[in-house]
């Protein structure tokens, strides 16, 4: 909840045009601002003796009233104690100055005290009204919050949906494109063979693309579930690089694979963990020009299975680096969204590791210097070394 | 009936952009083609035999649809047909480009195209 000893926030400001800023400073300030209209109406008091004769009570009670309005009970009630103080001094004053005969002592304290009631009530009435209006800015900017919340999270659903609607229908799109081709004059035995190969290819990629809408919302509603088992890593590895192949054929990238035969075993689903790799490595690809190269390494440490995929791509700019794991964040550029697809491999990727105890860390020089991804997973059986080599590694 | 119209496909898949390309040449119409609008605008830019643009629409936003427009101010006021696999696209951008005669939802089959097109010529909008 915001202090009421905050300024407001210009929104609200802009909003509560004419209204008085209840802010009032800081508490310094509002405690200073109380004990110097305390001393101005004394000194007010003082000029105008002529005119006041032996009744300042109003001047004193306008400084009380004014602190408490600026700045809350606290600052009344100093202002009260100020004024009450000043009050005495200046009845004393005129008496001396005008000769004017004292009131009995009585009677002077019953006046002090009906001064200090009615101040300390306006103290007490100021402070709360003050409260009343910062729980009512709060209120509001509570509200103006959910509202811009609520926008932003139906703005997000209107992307995601055009976004899941634009890549879903492209591949259907080409599919339906070279089907239809094949039906009239376009049948030529040159565009069969381009029409099947698209139409697989577009087929597996519509496949993909609603299993990791699917995978995401298990992500989502906690429902995604491993099949854990004692898992070596170099088969799942080694299976999404054979699926990785062609696709890094097809642009001319050298792949090279080294596995550490040593690299332990995990307690995994080697399904999710292919899945893992093969996301890893599909996006090195995607991002790495022709002629490039992707390293793949698997090797492992006392306690870790690491595994790292590093690229000569297009790299990563630094301030996209924090939101990489992000769901259906892309990469933008100036001319839009650096790559195809939904945003949600990576995404995947990071919460099937957290799944499986591992962590996932990205590395990149920046555009145009390559990314390098490494995930660690824990192994069921850490090596045991003697103590002399833990306490080198330490 | 194509009168020998000149077309430009603009589509950023190409596995969509191909068999459109494919079935507009056996149609009869002499094509042009580009991934983007930044490439249509550097490759065919000069040009003043287009007749028709097709193009795709993919996530607008201003600073490509300011290329679209520098694209269609150095083409001339030729029409255009949209294909669009984004319905709200559609509503977004009624009022900003002009000369669009014809809207087609994606995914959308390349008879369809060709027929969309030869509407338009019959419409004496192309």
């Amino acid at each position: 909840m915001r202090e009421p000893s905050e300024p407001l926030p210009a929104a609200w400001r802009q909003d509560s045009r004419g209204s008085p800023d209840r802010g009032g400073g800081s508490a310094i300030s509002r405690y200073a601002f109380a004990l110097v209209s305390s001393l101005v109406a004394l000194g007010v008091t003082l000029l105008l003796t002529r005119w006041l004769e032996d009744f300042p009570l109003l001047i004193f009670l306008t400084a009380v009233l004014a602190s408490a309005a600026r700045g809350g009970t606290g600052p009344g009630i100093v202002s009260t104690l100020a004024c009450g103080f000043s009050l005495l001094v200046a009845t004393h004053e005129l008496a001396d100055r005008f000769a004017i005969p004292r009131v009995n002592l009585g009677a002077e304290v019953v006046r002090l005290a009906i001064f200090l009631c009615v101040s300390a009530a306006i103290s007490l009435l100021a402070g709360a009204g003050r409260r009343a209006g910062a729980e009512r800015d709060a209120l509001l900017l509570r509200a103006q919050d959910a509202r811009r919340q609520a926008e932003a999270a139906n703005l997000a659903k209107d992307q995601f949906l055009a976004t899941v609607s634009h890549e879903l229908r492209n591949p259907l799109a080409a599919i339906l494109a070279w089907a239809n081709l094949l039906r009239g004059p376009g049948r030529s035995e040159q565009n069969v063979e381009r029409a099947l190969e698209v139409i697989e290819r577009n087929t597996r990629l519509q496949a993909l693309l609603i299993d990791d809408l699917l995978d995401v919302s298990r992500i989502v509603a906690g429902k995604l579930r491993l099949e854990v088992r004692p898992t070596t890593l170099g088969p799942p590895l080694e299976a999404a690089v054979d699926a990785i192949r062609p696709a890094a054929e097809a642009k001319r990238i050298a792949l090279r694979i080294e596995l550490d035969d040593e690299a332990g075993v995990v307690n995994g689903d080697p399904a999710r963990l292919q899945q893992v790799f093969w996301n890893l490595l599909s996006n090195a690809v995607k991002f790495t020009p022709e002629g490039g190269e992707v390293r793949v390494r698997l090797t492992r440490s006392l306690s870790h299975a690491l595994l790292e995929v590093r690229d000569t791509g297009v790299g990563i700019a630094a301030d996209s680096i924090p939101h990489l794991f992000e769901r259906f964040w892309q990469e933008q550029t100036d001319s839009g969204p650096r790559s195809r697809g939904l945003g949600l491999g990576l995404a995947i990727v990071r919460n099937l590791v957290d799944l499986h105890g591992g962590a996932i860390t990205v590395h990149s020089a920046g555009l145009g210097s390559g990314a390098s991804f490494r995930i660690t997973l824990p192994l069921i059986e850490p090596r045991f070394e003697s103590p002399a080599t833990y306490a080198r590694e330490a | 009936m194509t009168g020998g119209r000149t077309i430009l496909v603009i589509e950023d898949e190409e596995d969509v952009r191909e068999p459109n390309v494919i079935a507009l040449e056996l149609a009869g119409f002499k094509v042009l083609q580009a991934g983007g609008w930044e490439e249509a605008l550097r490759v065919h830019g000069q040009r003043r035999d287009v007749d028709l643009i097709v193009t795709d629409l993919i996530m607008p936003d201003r600073a490509r649809l300011a290329v679209f427009s520098e694209l269609r101010r150095q083409l001339g006021p030729i029409p255009v047909i949209v294909l669009s696999g984004h319905p709200g696209a559609i509503r977004l951008l009624t009022n900003v480009l002009h000369g669009v005669v014809r809207w087609l939802q994606k995914p959308v089959d390349s008879g369809s195209l060709v027929a969309a097109i030869r509407e338009a010529i019959d419409e004496g909008t192309v």
